[in-house]
Formats: structure tokens, sequence, C-alpha cells
């Protein structure tokens, strides 16, 4: 999927409106759920995907090389921040991550309750730490530089969620037999 | 470090998957992407059509010569590049407003008064182009106390690449020449001072009702931001 983004994007620098679309085809879902993990309002998560995918448009020639998907993503986590800096500029930003909120009640699929429960057995940081890898792609260092922590400390958190979740896997793996 | 454990990758490749997309959300930059293009298309149209006078003049010109051999012609055949159009004009009717608090338009307009000031009611809209959805300028409704008086004012801070069609037409008198502008007139038995300041960033547009030194006064301090 990487590759397919970034050839999007290449196409996107150029003008090219077809590959904008099928941009949306693609991650529009996944960049509302990055959104909806830091807005609490909804309607405000939609506007934040629509102004993140002006930036896409505006920033694309800039993109060289990497993974773009990822890239996407910041851009979406940024422009989450900023909109609600500016609604709320007490927030605390380190209490805002909520994978529940991530996906309408209505529309919970099996699949989204059960990364929500695998993820029930984490504090708030590890989720983030944990959603930022697996759904956002960010390595590492990108955590680092989104959360403020240092990388070492980054690492020993998603080795330490990700023991407790591959434990809850298979003990619930296990109850379902 | 970064290598995924494959069965946590599968939860959320699942859970990716299951999520339905929302392609209406790229329209807005669909339409300024269109924009754009539309912009460009102008430029290189502008640009080929100087392209095309320029050659003429040369061919004029060096006919010219080529008759005239020995004349001395000091001619000026320049051509300068036509001015790249960069101004959007939009009609207030392309508009839509959304309610924003002060610490967005803070980023617009300098509220922090001063001491002599108080605000005691204000109301803020951030307003953008319906098509398009890009931003275009801030209003600030503001109801202000002033050395024992009260002050009604509205500001507009517009980004310099628009020009509403009625804000032009209302503070033309006001648009000539640089810096900071105002006037008052007694209207029905009010003072009403209107202010026009141009920055590179902004056009701010400032009407205010009541008392006449404190609304200049503060008119002008909201727009040196």
């Amino acid at each position: 999927m990487i590759q397919s983004i970034n050839r999007l994007i290449a196409r996107i620098a150029n003008g090219d409106e077809a590959a904008l679309n099928e941009l949306a085809r693609l991650i529009s879902s996944r960049m509302l759920s990055v959104a909806r993990s830091i807005m609490r309002d909804w309607a405000l998560a939609e506007d934040v995907v629509q102004e993140s995918f002006i930036k896409i448009i505006n920033k694309a020639h800039r993109f060289k090389r990497g993974n773009g998907y990822a890239w996407i993503c910041k851009i979406v986590h940024n422009t989450a921040l900023n909109t609600l800096r500016k609604i709320k500029p007490t927030t605390n930003i380190d209490e805002l991550f909520d994978m529940s909120d991530t996906i309408d009640v209505a529309e919970k699929s099996t699949t989204s309750l059960t990364v929500e429960l695998a993820m029930s057995v984490l504090d708030k940081q590890e989720k983030l730490l944990i959603y930022q890898k697996y759904f956002m792609d960010y390595t590492v260092r990108d955590s680092a530089k989104a959360t403020g922590i240092d990388k070492s400390t980054i690492s020993r958190k998603i080795i330490k969620a990700e023991e407790k979740m591959r434990l809850f896997l298979s003990e619930s793996g296990q109850k379902q037999h | 470090m970064n290598e995924k454990d494959k069965q946590i990758e599968q939860l959320f490749d699942d859970y990716a998957s299951s999520l339905q997309p929302n392609t209406h959300l790229a329209d807005k930059a669909i339409a300024q992407m269109r924009a754009k293009q539309k912009r460009r298309a102008d430029i290189w149209g502008r640009l080929a059509a100087a392209c095309g006078v320029f050659l003429v003049a040369i061919f004029a010109v060096t006919a010219f010569i080529g008759i005239n051999i020995l004349g001395v012609i000091g001619g000026n055949n320049t051509s300068d590049p036509p001015a790249v159009p960069s101004i959007t004009n939009y009609s207030i009717s392309e508009v839509r407003a959304r309610k924003v608090d002060a610490s967005f338009a803070a980023d617009y307009l300098n509220i922090n008064i001063s001491s002599d000031a108080k605000i005691f009611s204000q109301s803020y809209y951030a307003c953008y182009i319906k098509e398009s959805g890009e931003f275009v300028y801030l209003k600030a409704v503001l109801g202000i106390s002033y050395n024992g008086g009260n002050i009604q004012m509205s500001v507009v801070a517009e980004k310099s690449d628009y020009a509403g069609k009625e804000l032009a037409a209302e503070y033309k008198h006001l648009m000539l020449g640089t810096g900071y502008k105002y006037d008052t007139d007694y209207i029905q038995g009010e003072y009403v001072t209107m202010a026009y300041r141009k920055t590179d960033e902004y056009n701010y547009y400032v009407s205010a009702m009541g008392n006449v030194y404190g609304a200049q006064d503060i008119a002008q301090y909201l727009v040196n931001t």
C-alpha cells in the first residue's frame, strides 16, 4: 500500500485529480480514524480530514521519499492537534487519545470491537503508541517526535504493550476454543 | 524494533479494512486543485500571449531596422511580462461562516486592546468559500466599553489574496494609497467610524458606532497586529 500511496502523492504533486480521488478512496477512512482519535467532535474531525487533504495537495511536491502513508497520518495528526489547540488552548494533549473515539458506535464492526478489546489491557499511552505503530505506521522516531518521549522509553513501552496484547489475544483465543 | 507483530498487525489491518471510505472529504481539496490548475492555465495563457506579442514586436523592429539600415533605432521594444493575477474576487453570497472562539480570532486580530478598553461582548466567525472550503476572512463583532462610553464594532480580517466585492464597494473611499485610513460620519444620529488597513497578509475593514475617539483608537489598535 505504501508504494502505491507514494506514487499517488507524486501524481498529486503534478495536479492529477484522479490520483487525489484514488487516495481518498484508499485512505480517507484511515485519516478520519486518526482525526477521531484526537477530536471528540466528529464534525470537527471531518473538517480536519478535509483540511488535511488540502495540505496534502499543497505539500505533495515536497514529499520526496519515505513512507507516504505515515507522512499523511502526520499531517492529519498535526492538523487535529492544531485545531484542538485553537478551540481549547488548555487541552492536555497527552490525555487525548482514545481508540473507542475512532469509530461511531452505530458503525462499530466486529473487527473494530476486537481491536478495542485487545487494546483494553493497555494504558492510555501504550494504546497511543500501539495505534501509532500499527495503524499510522509510525517509526519509534516518529512516535518520539510526536509524544516528546525519548526513543528508548518508546521502544520499551511498545514491547511491553505488545506482550500484553499477545497475552490477551492468546488467552481470548484459548477461551474461544 | 520497528518489526511488527504479525497477529497485532493483522488485527489492525482487519480493522482498517472494515472502515467505510469517506471520499467526499477530499471534495474541497479537489475543488482547490481545479482552481489552482485553472489559475495556472490562465497564467500560462497570458505568458504565451505576452511571448506572442514580444515576438511580433521583435519581428516588427527587425523589419524596421532592415528597411532603415542606416537609421539608428532606439525604440523600447521590451515588453514586461504581465502581472500575475493573484486576487480572487468573491461575493458575500459565496461565503459560509462558522462561529469560532477568541483564541482562533487572536491569530488574525490584536484582541487584547488596552487596559482602558473592556470587551463586554464578542462573537467571532471564520468565513470560508462555500465551494472550495478556503478560508477567506475572520469577522469579529465586539461590544467595547471605553472611557465611559460603549462602542459597537465589526472588524473583518480578510486574506490579502481575496477581495470581497461588497467590502470593496463599501470601503472604496479608504482604499486609495497605503497605510491606515479612517473617517467618521454622523449618520442618522450616530457617529459611524470606518477604517481600512492593508498589510501583506490581510485587508482589515472596521466599522464602529459610538464613542468617536475611542472607535478611532481601538480600530487602529485592532488592525495593527
